[in-house]
């Protein structure tokens, strides 16, 4: 590569002279100075191909320099999509070119461009929409032909991270307007965090000329800038993007691998404005680039981007870039100006003081290219007879630049997503912002002010009005007007033979979006789904403004009646590495937790809890539950319920506000008494189940299930924000670990430790609440039936968990004690037919289908959800929850298999488990009421599509009399 | 209410995180330097109820004026005011003694069983507000929080109260958090402080 | 995101809070139609309008009572319950068949 020599300084204010750089490009070894992008380091090697386009693979190279546009789209590394005009480079960085076949200077499918007129707008929507499924058979080699770069499949997860940040005010963008708002809201006291997208601060003034003399720019740069520096008060963030806005001024800022997200008081929005291109043909060719882009290389980077220019604009702009083209040793071939007249007599001075010749009136009709369409080579130029329209006469103008300006439009997309419109002037063919929530204000070019003076005075103008709202300041500063008009009304000049982009990024040309509007799509949001407009990578930076021109003038509107596209966030493509992030997925554990693990527990997620499911390896899973069973009906176990939930309800109240929550009558429950308690909701469906524990007169301890307490507590503590019960009510969860210590030889067990509380039958029978200390552990104790043996559930203190598991697995190793999981638990509870409440029932579960009739107290005057349950009870009942039974040589059906009556689904299977202590499969399924009876049979559609026959039983499975949990 | 003669070892969730960290496991703590600090096994009390504040008043403790603030005693004890009606009482120099069942309620002043429900870590060091900017949406710079001032919000998707106070000339935080996210959130918070470290 | 102002904990972003539904009241559950009871369980006027509801502060357990205008989604006033249920609900026992 040939390495072309830098401008002098002061031409390159981003780049380090004496220290070189190496990379590579496409293979090849590049030299580039430090601080250079990807893009700027090929220009200076004069490597202007740089990327394929999307759609028909033609050459591309820089567009804007300022990473607004799809043209410099590369792969670095393992990374696609880099964009190369804002990466800066790296020593040993490899850099490759996007959507190609073959290789970047010869592309294979390049072709494809003449074949355009076979693949119209909307082409692969319509071509593959029917038959159904060609979509599918052509989506792969449609995908491969579109690029977009190529994923590493290897590539290892890196460190990306999130962080709060805290302001009074943010400035977005520091140009001249930010850079002023922001020293004015400082030095008045508030805390400033300014946001800068490029690497510098001073945004135009950086790079744009703002007067003939080209002095007003930096003498005003670096003004602003020192003060800015020496401001305590203002914090700057350099290539940082503010990506969107959100309600109440919270703004995602993206700078490297970290996602800000700042909340703010108040926010000004001095984005700037994004140059527009001119549509004509070939208007894409490497060589042809925003005025602005021309005057980023030449002041950031010391690169000269041409030898022979022409200018292209319809506005003062190009003459000032045509000044800085010559002052740098750039041929000015001609400045073709669009407009017919308005041209500033100074400005015409200067042009011949420079010898550059003027073409008022006139455009680029076509751009001419050398061999492969990699560079611009010449220019047609033709006056414009009428809007859009040329003569016939052409001029034809070598040169290897082109450098275009067809106006500005404001940067108006986080505004737009504050719920600010756009309007447009459709005679002046200038913008407008309004609808603005409080606590946002603009600044500079977004609010279409465009004269350097006017500009610095509407950021302090604005930064006024953020603190008069921070109550810092009362000045008030007029509205600032501005006479500079920069757009041309009509920068659209279609060819005949087309490749005239509307929207580079997606290679869209004027006739497509014309064509889209003829087939019907008028409206502006429809134009831009179906053709895809504005969807790319630039997200209609560029395009939305001729599209919206294009439309408006075939279905015979104006601008302002079609209205424009908007931008969702976010406002740059955002990786979903900065999204996820440090991601915080809370989990809970058990006091016993490090218990379990060591004794080789499989853990399962039960909300955020974990718990065992099984102990034992995954392979032997199905063998580990039954026997786990086993041991708990035929000697002892014991189960972690910690994450049963815990609440406590304390004061003279106490009775009253349980009887109002829970279905049953809990007024005259005994003290030392635990009771079943169901709960539903004021829709009368059954929400959470526990167990109510009376431990004094004004006291109750209430469980309920792992994952329903925090509602449960919840509409507790709602209910009596109304009732104004005299209680208190305290969600204990994580306060108490539990066990389950169950089986024949429990109590022998729990006799072994020294405690203070009489364990036999007759001082604490099955559903007596006891408390007591075990060896020194104050411990609340229930006998319970759940899993329908002699059983102790104890709740001790979570700090003294760890130790009653210890104590209690030491105890019971004379008796082979053994832990059991979640899985064998739900197999127990499964055979003496107990529900669980979310598994066995749904959002229609009344306390009839449940048969939980016998726990529903119709005698009190209220409890949440009687009158619902009322009506839904009075109505003739259609379902039910009924036990069934298989022969376990049949296919077992599995939760959610359909229950089929008369070729209707009647219901569907909740559990289902085989038993060994009942020797065949056991389920509980929702059946029709009709064949709910003992005795009656289930038709249900298991995996396989067959439909298995299973009896309808009387509940429990096991131990019908249950006897065994009374022992 | 009778103490435990057998039985007196209590332990932190963290403690079995610690038996594989030793090195945290030191006593003194030095509040200048960043650090976290496990203080769940030491001694803290919760109240709640409309007479909640005649009984610590009667218990010669000052309480704060207003919802969400603290102040500490003479003896270094931390009063926290939750709500209108919520104190929290933390001992960073005395262990726990008592468990929730001891502590005893009385009418309409109903014990709260912090020591069990809630782990107590301490965040240590200059840059407390800025790694706690990493995991909560609150603004917990000193200016906006000052000494004295409670949060109660989400950490880390976790529910907590974030008390600002001092330990000597150090400001410090006190997170208390469900007990059983204590090593879900001690995790969290180490991941946040790293880039702070050396 | 938006930010929700407890009158306990001051102003927080939404994502602390929890949704409780309107503030409604009861009717006479025992001798309302069927009708009514349906109306209180089921239906919602989703007018634009300011509309009273529960919220709930989630870190702190504290219920509060908002009033929001759907269409601004901007919050009038939020305020404590206590404001608005003042007095201990009672229920009536409810009358015996027979004495009908």
């Amino acid at each position: 590569m040939n390495n072309l020599p830098r401008l002098k300084e002061p031409m390159g204010s981003l780049i380090e002279r004496d220290q070189p750089v190496t990379f590579t490009f496409e293979g090849q070894s590049i030299m580039g100075l430090a601080g250079d992008s990807i893009a700027s380091a090929l220009l200076a090697n004069n490597q202007w191909l740089i990327s394929r386009s999307f759609k028909y693979h033609r050459p591309r190279g820089p567009l804007t320099m300022a990473g607004q546009d799809a043209n410099t789209l590369v792969q670095l590394g393992g990374e696609p999509n880099v964009l190369a005009d804002n990466q800066v480079i790296g020593a040993q960085m490899q850099v490759s070119g996007q959507n190609y076949s073959g290789s970047l200077e010869s592309d294979r499918d390049a072709l494809l461009g003449h074949f355009s007129r076979f693949m119209p707008v909307g082409f692969y929507y319509r071509s593959f929409f029917k038959p159904m499924g060609a979509w599918e058979k052509w989506e792969g080699f449609i995908r491969k032909k579109a690029g977009l770069g190529v994923l590493d499949l290897e590539a290892k997860p890196e460190y990306y991270d999130k962080e709060y940040l805290f302001y009074d005010l943010m400035v977005v963008g520091a140009g001249p307007a930010g850079l002023s708002a922001a020293l004015k809201a400082a030095d008045a006291g508030a805390q400033v965090l300014l946001v800068e997208e490029q690497r510098l601060l001073g945004g135009a003034l950086s790079y744009h000329r703002f007067d003939i003399q080209g002095q007003q720019a930096t003498s005003t740069l670096s003004s602003l800038v020192d003060k800015v520096q020496a401001q305590q008060n203002i914090k700057v963030m350099l290539s940082a993007t503010c990506n969107a806005w959100f309600t109440d001024n919270y703004l995602p800022v993206i700078q490297a691998k970290r996602l800000f997200k700042v909340r703010v008081k108040e926010c000004i929005v001095a984005s700037g404005a994004f140059e527009q291109h001119v549509v004509f043909r070939n208007n894409d060719l490497p060589g042809i680039m925003m005025c602005s882009a021309a005057s980023r290389l030449m002041k950031h980077y010391a690169v000269k981007p041409g030898q022979r220019a022409v200018v292209l604009t319809g506005n003062d702009t190009g003459y000032l870039t045509a000044l800085d083209l010559t002052e740098q040793g750039v041929q000015v071939e001609a400045v073709v100006d669009m407009r017919e007249s308005s041209v500033v007599s100074e400005l015409q001075a200067a042009m011949s003081d420079a010898g550059i010749e003027v073409l008022l009136g006139s455009t680029v009709y076509e751009a001419l290219a050398t061999k492969g369409n990699k560079h611009v080579s010449a220019v047609d130029v033709r006056k414009i007879s009428a809007p859009g329209e040329v003569a016939s006469q052409a001029r034809v103008i070598d040169c290897d630049l082109v450098c275009m300006s067809a106006g500005f439009m404001p940067a108006y997309q986080l505004l737009c997503q504050a719920g600010g419109q756009l309007s447009y002037s459709d005679d002046t063919a200038q913008f407008a912002l309004s609808n603005l929530p409080a606590h946002l204000h603009l600044a500079g070019s977004v609010n279409g002010v465009h004269q350097l003076a006017q500009v610095i005075k509407d950021g302090q103008r604005a930064a006024a009005l953020a603190l008069h709202n921070l109550s810092l300041s009362d000045e008030v500063i007029e509205a600032v007007t501005c006479q500079s008009n920069h757009n041309y009304h009509w920068p659209i000049f279609s060819h005949p033979k087309g490749k005239d982009f509307v929207d580079f990024d997606e290679d869209l040309q004027a006739a497509d979006i014309v064509n889209a509007t003829r087939l019907g799509y008028r409206d502006i949001q429809l134009v831009k789904r179906f053709s895809t407009v504005g969807m790319g990578p630039s997200q209609g930076r560029h395009s939305a403004l001729p599209t919206a021109r294009l439309v408006a003038k075939a279905t015979k509107r104006t601008v302002t009646q079609t209205g424009i596209t908007t931008a969702r966030p976010p406002f740059v493509p955002e990786k979903l590495a900065l999204s996820a992030g440090r991601s915080f997925n809370p989990v809970r554990f058990t006091s016993m937790h490090h218990r379990h693990i060591a004794l080789g527990a499989q853990m399962i997620a039960a909300g955020n809890w974990r718990r065992p499911a099984y102990y034992g390896s995954v392979e032997q899973r199905e063998q580990t539950i039954q026997s786990e069973a086993l041991q708990v009906r035929n000697k002892v176990g014991l189960i972690d319920v910690s994450t049963l939930g815990g609440i406590e309800v304390r004061g003279p109240d106490a009775a009253q506000f349980i009887n109002r929550i829970y279905t049953f009558a809990f007024l005259k429950q005994p003290v030392g008494k635990t009771r079943y308690a169901v709960l539903t909701s004021e829709q009368g469906v059954v929400i959470d189940d526990g167990v109510a524990c009376r431990i004094g007169e004004n006291h109750f301890y209430v469980t309920a299930t792992t994952t329903g307490v925090d509602q449960v507590y919840r509409q507790m503590l709602k209910w009596n924000a109304q009732w104004r019960l005299n209680i208190d009510i305290a969600n204990v969860t994580s306060a108490f670990s539990a066990v389950n210590l169950a089986g024949p030889d429990a109590r022998k067990v729990l006799q072994k430790l020294d405690s203070d509380v009489d364990l036999s039958i007759e001082a604490f029978p099955y559903l007596a609440y006891r408390e007591a200390r075990i060896e020194g552990i104050p411990a609340r104790l229930l006998r319970v039936g759940f899993v329908g043996e002699l059983g102790y559930e104890i709740h001790v203190p979570a700090s003294c968990g760890e130790a009653l598991w210890d104590l209690l697995m030491a105890a019971g190793q004379e008796f082979d004690i053994k832990p059991f999981g979640v899985e064998s638990q739900r197999l127990l509870r499964l055979e003496k037919g107990h529900v669980i409440v979310g598994q066995d029932t749904d959002s229609m579960s009344h306390p009839g289908e449940l048969s939980l009739n016998w726990a529903v107290s119709r005698k009190k005057p209220f409890f949440v959800g009687s009158r619902s349950v009322d009506i839904v009870m009075a109505q003739t009942q259609t379902r039910k929850l009924v036990g069934f039974t298989l022969d376990a040589s049949i296919e077992q059906p599995k939760e959610g298999h359909l229950v089929i009556s008369g070729g209707d689904v009647a219901g569907n299977v909740t559990s289902c488990e085989y038993s060994s202590s009942v020797g065949k499969c056991i389920g509980l399924a929702f059946a029709a009421i009709g064949d709910s009876q003992p005795g009656s049979s289930i038709s249900i559609r298991v995996d396989s599509g067959a439909l298995v026959e299973a009896s309808v039983v009387s509940l429990p499975f096991f131990d019908p009399d249950n006897q065994r949990q009374e022992l | 209410m009778t103490t435990s003669e057998k039985f007196n070892d209590k332990r932190s969730l963290l403690y079995r995180c610690y038996q594989q960290q030793p090195a945290a496991l030191t006593a003194e703590i030095d509040p200048s330097q960043l650090g976290l600090h496990d203080f769940s096994v030491k001694l803290r009390y919760g109240f709640r109820g409309p007479q909640a504040h005649a009984v610590l008043s009667a218990a010669q403790i000052t309480v704060p004026s207003a919802a969400n603030s603290l102040c500490t005693t003479p003896s270094g004890e931390l009063v926290l005011r939750l709500s209108n009606s919520e104190y929290w009482l933390l001992h960073p120099k005395a262990s726990g003694q008592q468990t929730l069942l001891e502590s005893q309620s009385t009418e309409q002043c109903y014990s709260l069983f912090c020591q069990d429900s809630h782990a107590w870590l301490v965040l240590t060091g200059p840059n407390i507000a800025r790694i706690m900017a990493k995991l909560c949406a609150v603004d917990l710079r000193e200016i906006v929080f000052p000494h004295g001032a409670i949060a109660q919000t989400s950490v880390a998707r976790v529910n907590a109260v974030i008390a600002h106070h001092c330990f000597g000339e150090s400001a410090v935080f006190s997170i208390l958090s469900d007990s059983a996210s204590a090593s879900y959130l001690w995790d969290a918070i180490q991941d946040a402080m790293q880039e702070f470290k050396d | 995101m938006k930010m929700i102002n407890c009158p306990l904990n001051g102003l927080r972003n939404s994502s602390e809070f929890v949704y409780g539904g309107e503030v409604k009241d009861m009717p006479d559950h025992r001798n309302c139609s069927d009708r009514e009871w349906a109306e209180y369980i089921f239906f919602h006027d989703n007018a634009v309008a300011v509309v009273t509801e529960w919220w709930l502060h989630a870190p702190s357990s504290y219920w509060f009572i908002g009033e929001r205008h759907t269409a601004s989604d901007e919050f009038l006033r939020t305020y404590d319950p206590s404001e608005r249920f003042n007095t201990r609900v009672e229920f009536a026992v409810p009358v015996v068949e027979s004495e009908k």
